[in-house]
Parts: structure tokens; C-alpha cells; sequence
């Protein structure tokens, strides 16, 4: 059985060693063998599948991964048909740009722009349920997922995968298009049903590979 | 729609946890993991640890809990109990606690809510306050409720908002272990004055008590003892609230084939 190669992007602060026990513990519920490395700076081995994690300021983490030229790398390795997962703020960060950080250009891999949620209360934080319009991650309609955020992402229909809503704002929470995948929410924080979502993504990857 | 939250206290004391001992059928350890693990099969929502050791190891042992927490949970959890310091907070949420609760102590120290959630976001942080009724309407008392500190409950709400708190956990003295309800009176006037979470806490005993409380704006209920020694089922709770029109996370058998 394939091994999948799996990177997880440290350079910007994140819930990185929550996400790397959550991959491990998802490979091994999925029997997809998996091997998993923490990446700080640009790499020189090739992974399958690459992680965005991220928390925290748009143009904080956007200024990181700058520094250590992640986003010249990420622009490559997806142009190359490497897969990337953005996790809450790494998923923001895949966008063109944040009315969180007006002047910071984002990793712009996806079409789009995140603004702030309209609701009176935020952060938006806790369970809430997805609405799936992907036939990938569609038998996890309805089910309950873990939320922090105070952002979200306005793209084309066409990449949106989830809908949530929050105080009666209805917001992408799930993106894929081509070999790029992001969680608004936070799968490793999502008990077993977030593993279940992993280990999806996990075959979804085997597929594309 | 954003699911109210059920959340489980568990006390620990130099690594075991205090209550809860008494499952039947089941050989029991008193390790907070243990028990952090089934309450998070049995579908709760968040676990709060609060640390209750005395000694000069007390900072260790936190950090060895959290650290033991987050390997092995995978829900969002709290951790508490004498908190002073913002490194210790710090420490504590490096090592994988996704939010800290700052004790009725914190009177003392207000700034240390802002250090924290400016390093963090203000989700970090959750406010603890012990309030009952005195002279003064509702008092806030620090120690475990020994001490009373002369402030009114209204004015320290606000001000911890404002401060940066990203949850406020309301506790009432006058309803704490007494199992007949939590104090709805208190937490209206709470809730009339923040825009931030409640978390209301002390004084459950029934499923109606969860249900009053978020008929009256709690976002969160909190409760130990009625779960600890079963006697209340989460899945039972959940279900019973959902029946009255409060919107909860239902899992059932979610999962089980990874079991």
C-alpha cells in the first residue's frame, strides 16, 4: 500500500502538534499508512500532501511565510500538482488577500478575499454543523465540527465544498478546487468525526496522487 | 447554527482526578485523561481541568496534565486553577490546552487577561468569577469563595470584557453543590450587560436546570458532580434538550466504526 508523504508547515504559530497527533491518529483509523514531518523552512524532499495550519493575524502569518519564501514554494509545489490543505487561518491565507491586513497580498492560490464575519459576537467559537455540496467529504453533512474564527472567505461557488452559518451569515467552511483543500474549521479538534473527515481526505489524496 | 455547548468540570489534584471515583462496573484510575476520553465519546462538548494541587510541584503537574490531555483528546479543552503568571498561561497553551481559565484571582492581576489575549485571541481566555449575594447585590469573592472583595459583580463583568476576556464562567456561591438549579437570576444580570460567552456554572441537578439556563441566554453549562457520578447521560441530556428547542451537538454512534 502507498505510503503518503505528509509535511505540516510550522512557520507561522499554529495548533501544529494537535493537527500532527490528529493525522497520525486518522491514518491509523483510515489504514492508510501515513509518514508525517513538521517543515519550518522551505524543504528539499517532496511531499504528497502538505498542511497549512495557522492561527492567529493574516498578515502576521502571511509576513512569516514570506520570510522563509514558503510562498514561492507553495506557488511551485501546487503548480506541480502537490496537495495542499489550509487549516482556519491557513485557509485564509490560500486567498488574494484579508480585510483583516488591507495591504498584505495573500498566497492568492485560490481566487477570493476573506472579510469579517458580520455577527455582533466573536470570535465565532464552537460546534457547528457543515453543509457538504461535494460528493467527497458528502457523507459528513450535518455533522458537527469545531470553529474559531473571526474571518471568513468570499470565493466563486464553483470551489465551495461547505456551507456554514453563523448568526444568520451562510459562509464557505469547506474549499476544494484542483489539488487544494481548506477547513475553516479545525478537523484534529473535531473528536472522532474530524479524524473520520482526515482519513476522507486521506483516500480523496491516495486518488489524486 | 452554532451548537450550545455541554461542558464537563473535572478537578485534579496532583495528577488524579478528586471526583468520581465511584463508577460502577468499571475499574477506575482517577487519571483525568481516562475520564476526559469517555466524556468526550459520550458526546461533551469541552473539558475543563482545574488543578487544584498545593504543593510547589503544582506548576509541573499542570503542565503534565495538559501535556497528557493533548496528546490523547481530541476536543477542545480548558485548564485552571491558580493561573497568576502569564508564562505559566503561556506554557500552558503551547503545550496544547486551547483555552485557559484565570481564577476569581485575577482581581488581583486584570492585566493579565489582556497579555493573553492579545498573544492568543481572546478564545484563549476564559474568566472565572464567583459572585453571591451580599449587601452590596452580587459580591465577587476570590479563594473559593472565602474572600469577598468589596466589587460588584456588574462592574467586574464589564470590565473583564473589556479587558479582553473571550468567556466569562459565572459561578454562584449561593447555588454551588446545592444541586437545585443553576442561578438564573444571576445570570441574567450578567447577560444583560456582556456580548461575550457565559459559561454558568454550579447548582446543576436535573436536565430542566441545563435547559433553564439556556432559556436565559447561557451559551454554556457547566457541571461536574451530576456527571461524574452518572447521574446524569450526556447523550440523555442532549437528547432531552433538543426535544425543548435548544440546538446541541447530538453524537450518536458517531465514529463507533473507529473505535
Amino acid at each position: 500500500m502507498k505510503l503518503l508523504n505528509i509535511g505540516i508547515i510550522s512557520a507561522i504559530p499554529g495548533n501544529i502538534m494537535n493537527l500532527r497527533r490528529g493525522i497520525e491518529k486518522a491514518s491509523e483509523f483510515s489504514n492508510i499508512s501515513a509518514s508525517v514531518e513538521l517543515i519550518d523552512r522551505v524543504p528539499k524532499k517532496s511531499f504528497d500532501l502538505i498542511f497549512l495550519p495557522g492561527v492567529g493575524h493574516f498578515g502576521e502569518g502571511m509576513a512569516r511565510l514570506r520570510k522563509s519564501n514558503f510562498d514561492e514554494f507553495l506557488r511551485h509545489y501546487v503548480e506541480n500538482g502537490g496537495l495542499l490543505i489550509g487549516v482556519c487561518l491557513g485557509m485564509q491565507l490560500l486567498f488574494e488577500g484579508s480585510e483583516e491586513a488591507p495591504r498584505v497580498l495573500g498566497l492568492s492560490l485560490l481566487h477570493g478575499e476573506v472579510c469579517k464575519l458580520k455577527a455582533k459576537r466573536l470570535p465565532h467559537m464552537g460546534w457547528n454543523t457543515v453543509d457538504f455540496y461535494d460528493k467527497v467529504f458528502g457523507e459528513f453533512s450535518g455533522k458537527y465540527f469545531y470553529f474559531v474564527h473571526s474571518y471568513r472567505v468570499k470565493c466563486g461557488d464553483g470551489m465551495i465544498s461547505g456551507f456554514t452559518e453563523y448568526s444568520g451569515e451562510k459562509f464557505p467552511s469547506v474549499v476544494r478546487e484542483g489539488n487544494i483543500v481548506g477547513f475553516q474549521f479545525h478537523p484534529e479538534k473535531s473528536h472522532l468525526i474530524g479524524l473520520k473527515l482526515l482519513g476522507r481526505l486521506f483516500e480523496w489524496s491516495l486518488y489524486q496522487l | 447554527m452554532l451548537a450550545k455547548r455541554i461542558i464537563a468540570c473535572l478537578d485534579v489534584k496532583d495528577g488524579k482526578v478528586v471526583k468520581g471515583t465511584k463508577f460502577e462496573n468499571l475499574k477506575y484510575s482517577g487519571d483525568p485523561v481516562e475520564l476526559g476520553i469517555r466524556y468526550s465519546d459520550e458526546g461533551i462538548d469541552e473539558l475543563v481541568f482545574l488543578d487544584i494541587t498545593a504543593s510547589i510541584e503544582k506548576r509541573k503537574t499542570m503542565i503534565k496534565t495538559v501535556e497528557k490531555v493533548a496528546e490523547n483528546i481530541t476536543i477542545p479543552f480548558a485548564i485552571g486553577g491558580g493561573i497568576w503568571q502569564s508564562d505559566l498561561a503561556f506554557e500552558l497553551i503551547y503545550r496544547g490546552a486551547d483555552k485557559v481559565s484565570l481564577n476569581s484571582g485575577v482581581v488581583d492581576n486584570p492585566k493579565l487577561i489582556t497579555e493573553i489575549a492579545k498573544k492568543f485571541g481572546s478564545q484563549a481566555v476564559i474568566v472565572a468569577i464567583d459572585a453571591k449575594r451580599t449587601a452590596l447585590g452580587f459580591e465577587v469573592f476570590t479563594h473559593s469563595g472565602k474572600k469577598a472583595t468589596g466589587m460588584k459583580l456588574e462592574d467586574w463583568v464589564m470590565k473583564v470584557e473589556k479587558l479582553g476576556a473571550g468567556e466569562i464562567m459565572l459561578t454562584s456561591i449561593d447555588k454551588d453543590g446545592t444541586r437545585d438549579g443553576y442561578d438564573i437570576e444571576m445570570l441574567k444580570a450578567v447577560r444583560k450587560l456582556v456580548n461575550i460567552p457565559i459559561i454558568i456554572s454550579g447548582g446543576a441537578g436535573k436536565k430542566k436546570h441545563f435547559l433553564e439556563a439556556f432559556n436565559n441566554g447561557a451559551d454554556a453549562t457547566l457541571a461536574a458532580s451530576v456527571f461524574h457520578y452518572r447521574k446524569i447521560e450526556i447523550l440523555e441530556l442532549k437528547r432531552y434538550l433538543h426535544k425543548n428547542g435548544v440546538f446541541v451537538r447530538i453524537v450518536e454512534n458517531e465514529g463507533d466504526d473507529l473505535l
